[in-house]
């Protein structure tokens, strides 16, 4: 890859991780760190990194980055609640923004794995290549994932309907 | 298909993206139902995530600077021609070419001065002090041995030189008794005079002069071969006091002045007969004479026969003929057999014939030198005193 193709991934992909990261972390200065230093390392490495394996090589980055990320903060701030509760974008309707609170509830992997594959599109194959995770390994995160996330919507809409 | 406890809920993922046929829908339901687990709950309405349409304003930190390619260089090539530039590979052309690049570029300029001090030096403080254990002592001449080997190959070089005037010369094969002490330039015989003239000295003992183009034809001669006698014989003191013991007792004499040529063989016929082991005692016996004044003035000479000089290939330190012989020989089998470690006392013989052959040289010019002089002064002198006796005529 030469400098004008790395160029290019950030114009095609900067967006794009800083969605994932921001979706997952839920703390934009976190995620912008995350971005920065995803594109550091590819730099570093753009003489054996191919452009058309760029994306993936991108996101398995921000995915090892952030739960790095993750891990740092359950350490040093175990019971913080807004560790993963700030800065979640205003564009969101409000069913996605119901959903996308719930998402900060879900374990990292189960996380991870659902934002890759709703935002992204990805494979269960290319997350399971991205995640270190087996496709049953990721099907089953994702199941998983969405089943809570399902419950956690119908809680609300519960609570909704209970409100005089 | 094999459905679990622990994968079921990646085919319910497979039935709600439609990957699952009729067969394996009912083998999942079974399951399901076997398990006590709500299929229909289970795959109804499971939420998806929209994505937002969050940008990342500070795309312009990552970016970075486009490079503008100049000539033949581009943003592919240009750390290539870097290097070069610094490697001074490039010729002038391509030179002012990378310099305008790195104009159009100032960004590069940085990583172009980058690899201008990329090179390393070596830290010469770091040595291996064990190298003396790595040398191939064996193989590597010092330097002095290749300044003597150059000298030992002038001393053979004399020595190819000489040698084939005294084959020529012991061809003769005629012992001769000579004169050792030099003898003044009128002593020296008339070419005309091609035979053996026998004279009595002051006590009454015989001179015998031998005139057959051989090198004892002049006192020089001589001198030169009582020199070498001499030197060999001080080399080998023991041998030839031995050698001269067995000489005289096989001859039964008490007095070696009474030997006579014919005593000791030295008639053609016999001398022919010699073994080389012979010829060399005689030899030895003769430079032992010399050195410890058994014949006070004369001596036995025996040149060489010319079977011994070509058949005596060993090393005989005790033998002129064969020294010069075999030096040759050695020298040459050292060489080829890569013996260098005996090659610095063929050196040191090489150059001790090679100085000892100027030196006779040297005096025999001399000696031809006075004996000219001489000549034209007899000749002026009777010129002189013939003018005078016309005077007085």
């Amino acid at each position: 890859m030469n400098r004008s193709q790395y160029n290019k991934c950030v114009e095609q992909y900067a967006d794009r991780i800083f969605r994932f990261a921001l979706s997952s972390l839920r703390d934009e200065d976190k995620a912008k760190d995350v971005v920065q230093e995803t594109f550091a390392r590819i730099w570093e490495h753009i003489d054996t990194v191919e452009f058309e394996r760029a994306k993936p090589y991108l996101f398995t980055a921000a995915h090892h980055l952030m739960i790095d990320e993750i891990r740092r903060c359950q350490k040093t701030e175990p019971l913080d609640v807004t560790c993963n509760q700030e800065s979640i974008s205003n564009s969101y309707s409000d069913i996605q923004e119901v959903l996308h609170k719930a998402l900060a509830t879900l374990p990292e992997v189960q996380r991870n794995v659902i934002l890759l594959r709703d935002y992204e599109g990805y494979s269960y194959q290319e997350i399971g290549e991205i995640t270190g995770l087996s496709e049953s390994q990721v099907k089953v995160y994702i199941f998983r994932g969405r089943t809570a996330l399902k419950k956690q919507l119908k809680s609300i809409d519960n609570l909704i309907d209970v409100e005089p | 298909m094999k459905i679990s406890i622990d994968n079921y809920e990646a085919y319910l993922i497979d039935y709600m993206d439609g990957r699952l046929n009729d067969a394996e829908i009912r083998q999942l339901k079974a399951f399901c139902v076997q398990n006590h687990i709500d299929f229909e709950e289970l795959t109804e309405d499971l939420p998806v995530l929209e994505s937002a349409d969050d940008i990342f304003d500070e795309k312009e930190y990552l970016f970075k600077n486009k490079i503008v390619p100049f000539g033949s260089i581009n943003e592919d090539n240009y750390e290539e021609r870097f290097i070069a530039y610094q490697e001074l590979l490039l010729d002038g052309k391509e030179e002012r070419e990378v310099e305008e690049f790195a104009d159009k570029n100032p960004f590069l300029l940085k990583d172009l001065r980058a690899y201008g001090n990329c090179r390393l030096e070596p830290d010469t403080t770091i040595v291996f002090k064990d190298k003396d254990n790595l040398k191939k002592k064996a193989v590597i001449l010092p330097l002095y041995a290749k300044i003597a080997a150059a000298a030992a190959v002038i001393a053979v070089l004399f020595g190819l030189f000489w040698l084939p005037k005294n084959e020529d010369d012991s061809a003769n094969q005629q012992p001769v008794l000579v004169e050792l002490k030099p003898e003044p330039p009128e002593n020296v015989l008339n070419p005309s005079e091609k035979e053996n003239i026998i004279s009595q000295d002051e006590e009454g003992r015989d001179i015998v002069h031998y005139d057959s183009d051989t090198q004892i034809k002049s006192s020089g001669d001589v001198a030169r071969n009582v020199s070498m006698e001499k030197q060999i014989a001080s080399h080998n003191e023991d041998v030839a006091r031995n050698v001269t013991t067995e000489f005289l007792a096989e001859n039964e004499t008490e007095e070696i002045q009474e030997i006579r040529p014919e005593q000791i063989g030295l008639e053609p016929e016999l001398l022919a007969t010699l073994t080389p082991k012979n010829a060399t005692e005689i030899e030895v016996s003769k430079t032992f004479a010399i050195e410890y004044n058994l014949l006070p003035e004369k001596v036995l000479y025996l040149p060489m026969n010319d079977y011994y000089l070509t058949q005596n290939q060993e090393w005989d330190e005790h033998d002129e003929y064969g020294r010069h012989k075999s030096l040759i020989s050695k020298g040459i089998s050292y060489i080829s057999k890569g013996r260098y470690e005996s090659i610095g006392e063929i050196i040191s013989d090489g150059i001790h014939i090679a100085k000892r052959e100027v030196i006779e040289l040297s005096e025999q010019a001399t000696l031809t030198a006075y004996t000219i002089v001489d000549t034209r002064l007899d000749e002026a002198r009777a010129k002189w005193e013939n003018r005078f006796e016309r005077k007085d005529d």
